[in-house]
C-alpha cells in the first residue's frame, strides 16, 4: 500500500524568541492508503495544531507534509484552496455546515465548487446521504437538526466528493452518546465499504476505538502507537484506556 | 472602573464599533452638511434673489411661487434627512448590539446588576457620542468646503457662492438632534439588556435567522400590484402635466400623490422582484448546482427583510438625488443654451417709428441711425466692441397668408404655437382673423448682410425673384422647411418668388430667451413690396435694430449695462412718450437728450426729472404725419437673461448640494449594511474557505451580492427618475426645446451613476478586504 499521508520532521512553534512554545516537535508519521488513524492527547498536545498544518489550515515553521505526492508546505496562494478542495475533506467538531443551506444543499457545495456537472450532483448527493442514514433530513436547514445530523451532514460533505483524505477534528465533541455512536458506526462503515482514507483527531477513547492505529501525542512529540489489529473494538478500548493512563494520570481526559 | 470597562469594551469590539461608529460620523457629517446649506451665502444669495423678485412687478407672480415652493420643499426635505439618517444610525446600533447580546449575558452571569451594565451603556454611548460628534462634525466641514468647490468645478457654476463658512447653527442643531437619536438608542439598548431570560442573551448569537421561502406566484402578483400603483401614479401626474406649473399648491398636491405611491409601489416591486428572481432562480437545478450559486442565492434570501428595507430606502434617495439633480442642471442647461441660441449679442437697441417708406433712406430724414443718435447725445459708443444695425420693415401688402393656409394655421393651432405668441387671444383665434392682420417682417438682401456677421448666420445672394426665411420657432419652422424643400413659390406684387435655399435659417430676429421669432421674410433689394404710392407716402411702421457686444476690457458688463439700461417708451393711455432712466444722473441725462431727438418737429415740451413726458396729443390724431416719433427699447442679455440665469444657479447649486449629500447618504446605507452583513458573515466565509473554496470564489460570490444590492436600486431609481424627467420634460416642451433638455439629463445622469458606482467600487474592496480578513484562519490553541 502506497503512503497517502507523509509527515517528516515537522516543527510548529508559537510566540516569539524570549517565549517559544513548541506546539509540534520534530513529528513523523505516516498514513497508508485507506488506513484509519485515530491521533489522541490531552488538550494542549498539539494534536489540533498538526490537524491544521496538514489541512493546509495551518503552515508549519519546519519540516515537509506530504498528501499524495505534493508537498503541501511548498503549495502557495489558491493552489492550497485547489488542493484542499480536490484532495481533502474535513469534518470538524462544531459541524461548520453553512446555517443558511439545507443539508442537501450543503454536501452539494462540495460538489459544485469542485465544477461537478449539474446532472451528477443529484445522485452522489442521494447515495451518499442514504449510506450516511441522513435521507430523511435533506431538505431540513442546520438549525431544524439534531448534532448528529448535522454532523453526518458534515461527514457525507466531506466524503461526497471522494477526497484521497479526510481530517476529522473531534468530530463526536460535540455529541451525545448516542449520536457519536452513530456517527463513528457510520464513518467506519464508509472506510470499510468506500476505502476511505481517514485521519481523526480526538481524545475520546470510546471514538478512538472505531481506529485502526492510534498516535498518542504529548508535549508536541509522538508519545505511543498502537495497532488494533485483530482486536475486537472492545480489547481495542481497553488498550486505548491502558495507554491513557500511562500517558500522564490526567483522569480528566478518560471518560 | 466602570469607564475603563467601557473604553476597553470599544477597543475589544473594535470592529462591530467600528461599523457603528462609521455610520454615526458619515451621519452626523451628512447632517450638517445638510442644515449648513441654511446659512451659506448661496442661500443668502437665494434669499435675497427671491425677496427681489418678490418685489420687482415686471416679474410675475410665477416665479415668486416657484420660490415660495422651494422654500417649503426644503422644510421638507431636512425632515425626510432627519428620517433617514436616524434609520441609518438606529439600524447599525441594532446591529451592534445584537453582536454583544452574548457580552451582556455572560456580565449578568457573573453576578453585574442590571443597573451597572445601564450605567455601563449610558457611559458607553457618552463616549461613543463625544467622539462622533466631534469626528462627525470635522468632517462635515471639510466635506461641505470639498463639496462646493466640486459642485463649482464639475457643473461650471461660477456665480453661485463658492466660499464656505463654518455654521455654528448647524453645528448646535446637529448636536441636539443626534442627542435625540443617541437617547433613543439607548433606550432601544436597555429595552434589549432587560430581557428576562438569560440564555436568550448568551444564545443570541446562535439562532439562525432563516427568513420563509416567499411563494412565486404571490410574488408574482405582488409584482403586478407594484407595477400597477407606479404606473398608475405616473399616468395620472402625466395626464396633469399642464396643471403641475400652475401653482406652488398644485405641484406639492401633485407630488404628495405622486411620493407615496411611489414608496408602495416600490416596496412592493422590491419585495416580489427579489422573491420571484430568487425562488426562480432556486428552481433552476443547473443554475443552483454551479459553483457557489446556491450560497448567493440563499444569502441573498437570507436578510430579506432587512435587505428589502434598505434597497427601498435607497431607491427613494437616488430616485430623489438623479431627478433633482438632472432635473435642475438640465433646464438650467437648456436654458443657457437657449440664451445664447437666442440672444446672441450683449446689446439689442429696437427703435420703432412711423415713416413713409419713401423717406428712409433720403436725405430729407433728419434723424440718423441708432448708433449716431446715441453718439450725438453723449453716449460712450466706444464700449461697444462690435456693432451693427439694420432696418425691418412691415407693409399691408405683405400678409402672413402669403405663405401659410388654412391646413398649416390648425397645425400650428394644434401644436399650441399660436399659444405662445402675444397677438394670439380668445377674439383672434380664426384663421382669417389671425393671419391676415400681421404682416409679415421683411428685411432686404442687404439688412441680412449687416446682420449676419454678429449672429452667426450664413451668407445669402438673392436673386432678383428669391426669396428665404428666417425663423426659430419649432412649429413656423417645421412648416416652412418643408414647403422650402418643395420649392414653394408666392406671387407678390407681380413677380413671382421661387426659395434660394430649401430650408429655413435658424436664427432669432428680436432679443427673446425661447425660440420665439415664428419668421422674418428676406427678400432682394429693391423688391416691391407696396403696391401702390399712396401706400409707400403713408407713413409706415419700420424697426431699427442696433445688435452690439460689449467691449469688455473696458468695463465690465453690469458697469455697461447701466449706460444703455434706459429706454423711451410710449404711453399709450395717456399718449406720452416716457423715458425710462437708470439711478446714474449721468446716464439719465443721455436719456432725455435723446428723449428729446425722438420727437421730430418743433414743439417739445418740459421735460421732468426722473420721468421726462413729452407731451404730444396729435400723435394719435386722425393721421400719423407729419410727425414721428421715435421709440427706444434697449434690451442687455445680461440683464434680461443672465441675472434668471443666476437665480436659476443658487436654486441649481441647491439641487446639487442636496443631490449629492443624498447620493452619499444612499450609498452610506448600502455600504454599511455591507460591511455589517460581511462581518455577519465571517463564520460563513470562513467555512467556505475550509472546504476548498479558491478566493477567486468567494469574492466572485460577494461581488454578486454586492451587485444586486447595489444595481436593482440603481435600476429602479433610473426607471422612476426617467419617468419624472420624461413629465418634466412634456411640462417644460413649451418653453424649452427638448432634444437640448434630454441630452442634458443623460449627460448629468451618466455622472451621478458614474459616481454611484464609484461608491460601489469603493464598498466592494472595503469589504472585500474585510472577508479576506475574516476568513483567515484563527489562531488555534
Amino acid at each position: 500500500m502506497a503512503a497517502i499521508l507523509e509527515v517528516q520532521d515537522v516543527e510548529k512553534y508559537y510566540g516569539n524568541k524570549s517565549n517559544l512554545t513548541k506546539a509540534i516537535d520534530k513529528m513523523s508519521f505516516t498514513v497508508e492508503k485507506g488506513e484509519f488513524v485515530g491521533i489522541m492527547g490531552a488538550s494542549g498536545s498539539g494534536k489540533t495544531t498538526l490537524l491544521n498544518c496538514i489541512s493546509t489550515i495551518d503552515r508549519v515553521s519546519s519540516g515537509k507534509i506530504c498528501i499524495g505526492d505534493t508537498d503541501i508546505t511548498t503549495l502557495k496562494g489558491d493552489n492550497v484552496n485547489k488542493f484542499r478542495r480536490e484532495k481533502l475533506g474535513f469534518v470538524f467538531q462544531d459541524f461548520n455546515l453553512l446555517d443558511t443551506l439545507t443539508s442537501y444543499e450543503n454536501i452539494a457545495l462540495a460538489l459544485t465548487i469542485r465544477r461537478t456537472p449539474a446532472g451528477e450532483i443529484d445522485g452522489l448527493v442521494r447515495q451518499i446521504a442514504d449510506k450516511l442514514g441522513i435521507t430523511h433530513v435533506l431538505d431540513k436547514y442546520p438549525y431544524q437538526m439534531s448534532g448528529g445530523e448535522k454532523q453526518r451532514t458534515a461527514c457525507a460533505r466531506a466524503i461526497v466528493t471522494q477526497p484521497e483524505l479526510i481530517l476529522a477534528d473531534e468530530p463526536t465533541g460535540a455529541l451525545d452518546s448516542k449520536s457519536a455512536r452513530q456517527l463513528m458506526s457510520a464513518l467506519g462503515q464508509l472506510h470499510t465499504d468506500l476505502g476511505a482514507t481517514i485521519l481523526m483527531v480526538t481524545h475520546d477513547a470510546f471514538t478512538a476505538s472505531y481506529t485502526q492505529r492510534i498516535l498518542f501525542i504529548k508535549d508536541g512529540k509522538i508519545f505511543n502507537e498502537i495497532v488494533r489489529g485483530d482486536d475486537d473494538r472492545k480489547r481495542f478500548f481497553e488498550k486505548i484506556i491502558d495507554v491513557q493512563t500511562v500517558l500522564g494520570g490526567e483522569s480528566s481526559d478518560v471518560i | 472602573m466602570l469607564s475603563k470597562l467601557a473604553l476597553r469594551n470599544m477597543r475589544r469590539s473594535i470592529r462591530d464599533y467600528s461599523i457603528y461608529f462609521l455610520t454615526l460620523v458619515f451621519g452626523i457629517a451628512i447632517f450638517y452638511m445638510f442644515n449648513t446649506l441654511g446659512s451659506q451665502e448661496v442661500l443668502e444669495n437665494f434669499y435675497r434673489l427671491s425677496a427681489e423678485k418678490a418685489a420687482s412687478a415686471t416679474t410675475g407672480t410665477t416665479t415668486k411661487s416657484i420660490f415660495a415652493a422651494l422654500e417649503s420643499m426644503l422644510g421638507y426635505v431636512s425632515v425626510f434627512v432627519a428620517a433617514i439618517l436616524g434609520f441609518l444610525v438606529v439600524y447599525a446600533n441594532t446591529f451592534m448590539i445584537r453582536r454583544r447580546k452574548k457580552e451582556f449575558g455572560v456580565y449578568l452571569t457573573l453576578g453585574m446588576s442590571r443597573m451597572t451594565i445601564t450605567r455601563l451603556l449610558l457611559l458607553e454611548t457618552l463616549i461613543v457620542g463625544l467622539f462622533s460628534l466631534a469626528a462627525g462634525l470635522l468632517i462635515g466641514v471639510l466635506f461641505s468646503q470639498l463639496m462646493s468647490v466640486f459642485v463649482v468645478q464639475l457643473f461650471g457654476m461660477e456665480s453661485a457662492g463658492a466660499t464656505f463658512v463654518f455654521s455654528f447653527d448647524a453645528m448646535v442643531k446637529t448636536c441636539i438632534y443626534f442627542g435625540i437619536v443617541f437617547v433613543f438608542t439607548l433606550l432601544v439598548n436597555l429595552l434589549t439588556v432587560s430581557e428576562k431570560r438569560l440564555i436568550r442573551l448568551l444564545n443570541a448569537s446562535k439562532r439562525a435567522r432563516t427568513d420563509d421561502v416567499r411563494h412565486p406566484t404571490l410574488s408574482f402578483i405582488g409584482f403586478i400590484i407594484g407595477m400597477i400603483v407606479v404606473i398608475g401614479g405616473y399616468i395620472y401626474t402625466g395626464l396633469n402635466h399642464n396643471k403641475l406649473m400652475s401653482s406652488p399648491e398644485a405641484l406639492l398636491g401633485h407630488i404628495a400623490v405622486l411620493l407615496p405611491l411611489i414608496v408602495i409601489g416600490s416596496l412592493l416591486i422590491i419585495v416580489s422582484i427579489s422573491g420571484f428572481l430568487i425562488s426562480l432562480l432556486n428552481l433552476s437545478k443547473k443554475f443552483r448546482m454551479t459553483g457557489l450559486n446556491v450560497f448567493v442565492i440563499k444569502q441573498l434570501g437570507s436578510k430579506f427583510h432587512s435587505t428589502v428595507l434598505s434597497m427601498t430606502v435607497t431607491t427613494l434617495i437616488l430616485t430623489i438625488t438623479l431627478s433633482t439633480i438632472s432635473g435642475a442642471f438640465s433646464i438650467t442647461n437648456a436654458w443657457r443654451t437657449q440664451i445664447n441660441q437666442n440672444y446672441p449679442v450683449d446689446l439689442f437697441i429696437t427703435r420703432n417709428y412711423t415713416l413713409e417708406a419713401d423717406k428712409i433712406n433720403s436725405s430729407d430724414n433728419k434723424v440718423g441711425s441708432i448708433y449716431e443718435e446715441m453718439k450725438a447725445v453723449g453716449f460712450d459708443m466706444s464700449l461697444l466692441s462690435e456693432y451693427s444695425e439694420f432696418t425691418v420693415n412691415f407693409s399691408p401688402d405683405v400678409p402672413l397668408t402669403l405663405l401659410f393656409d388654412e391646413s398649416d394655421f390648425y397645425e400650428l393651432k394644434n401644436n399650441k404655437q399660436l399659444e405662445l405668441t402675444d397677438s394670439y387671444s380668445e377674439n383672434n383665434n380664426t384663421y382669417d382673423s389671425y393671419f391676415s392682420s400681421p404682416v409679415e417682417n421683411i428685411i432686404f438682401q442687404s439688412e441680412y448682410n449687416k446682420l449676419k456677421e454678429l449672429y452667426h448666420l450664413p451668407g445669402l445672394s438673392l436673386k432678383k425673384n428669391e426669396y428665404a426665411y428666417m425663423s426659430n420657432m419649432e412649429g413656423y419652422k417645421n412648416i416652412m422647411n418643408r414647403k422650402l424643400s418643395e420649392g414653394y413659390k408666392f406671387d407678390l406684387l407681380g413677380t413671382t418668388y421661387t426659395p434660394a435655399r430649401n430650408s429655413v435659417i435658424v436664427s432669432p430676429m428680436y432679443p427673446s430667451f425661447a425660440a420665439m421669432n415664428k419668421g422674418v421674410l428676406v427678400l432682394p433689394d429693391g423688391a416691391k413690396i407696396y403696391s401702390t404710392e399712396e401706400i409707400k407716402n403713408t407713413p409706415l411702421m419700420h424697426t431699427d435694430i442696433l445688435i452690439a457686444n460689449y467691449d469688455l476690457s473696458k468695463n465690465q458688463k453690469d458697469q455697461i449695462d447701466m449706460m444703455f439700461n434706459g429706454g423711451i417708451s410710449l404711453n399709450m393711455t395717456e399718449s406720452l412718450l416716457e423715458v425710462h432712466v437708470t439711478d446714474n444722473p449721468e446716464y439719465m441725462n443721455l436719456w432725455v437728450k435723446l428723449g428729446e431727438r425722438a420727437v421730430i418737429e418743433e414743439d417739445t415740451d418740459s421735460e421732468d426729472q426722473e420721468e421726462s413726458e413729452f407731451e404730444d396729443e396729435e400723435i394719435f390724431g386722425e393721421e400719423f404725419g407729419p410727425r414721428s416719433m421715435y421709440i427706444y427699447q434697449p434690451y442687455s442679455r445680461y440683464i434680461d437673461a443672465e441675472l434668471e440665469l443666476d437665480t436659476n444657479s443658487c436654486v441649481l447649486f441647491i439641487a446639487l448640494y442636496i443631490g449629492l449629500i443624498f447620493l452619499m447618504a444612499c450609498t452610506a446605507v448600502l455600504g454599511l449594511k455591507q460591511l455589517s452583513d460581511s462581518a455577519d458573515n465571517k463564520e460563513r466565509y470562513i467555512i467556505l474557505r475550509r472546504i476548498g473554496c479558491s478566493e477567486k470564489m468567494i469574492n466572485n460570490a460577494f461581488l454578486r451580492q454586492l451587485l444586486f444590492f447595489f444595481l436593482m436600486p440603481l435600476v429602479l431609481a433610473l426607471i422612476h427618475s426617467g419617468s419624472i424627467l420624461f413629465i418634466t420634460t412634456i411640462t417644460m416642451n413649451t418653453f424649452l426645446r427638448t432634444d437640448l433638455l434630454v441630452s442634458s439629463i443623460l449627460f448629468t445622469m451618466g455622472i451621478l451613476c458614474a459616481i454611484y458606482i464609484s461608491f460601489m467600487i469603493v464598498t466592494w474592496l472595503g469589504c472585500k478586504r474585510m472577508i479576506h480578513d475574516v476568513s483567515k484562519p484563527e489562531k488555534t490553541e
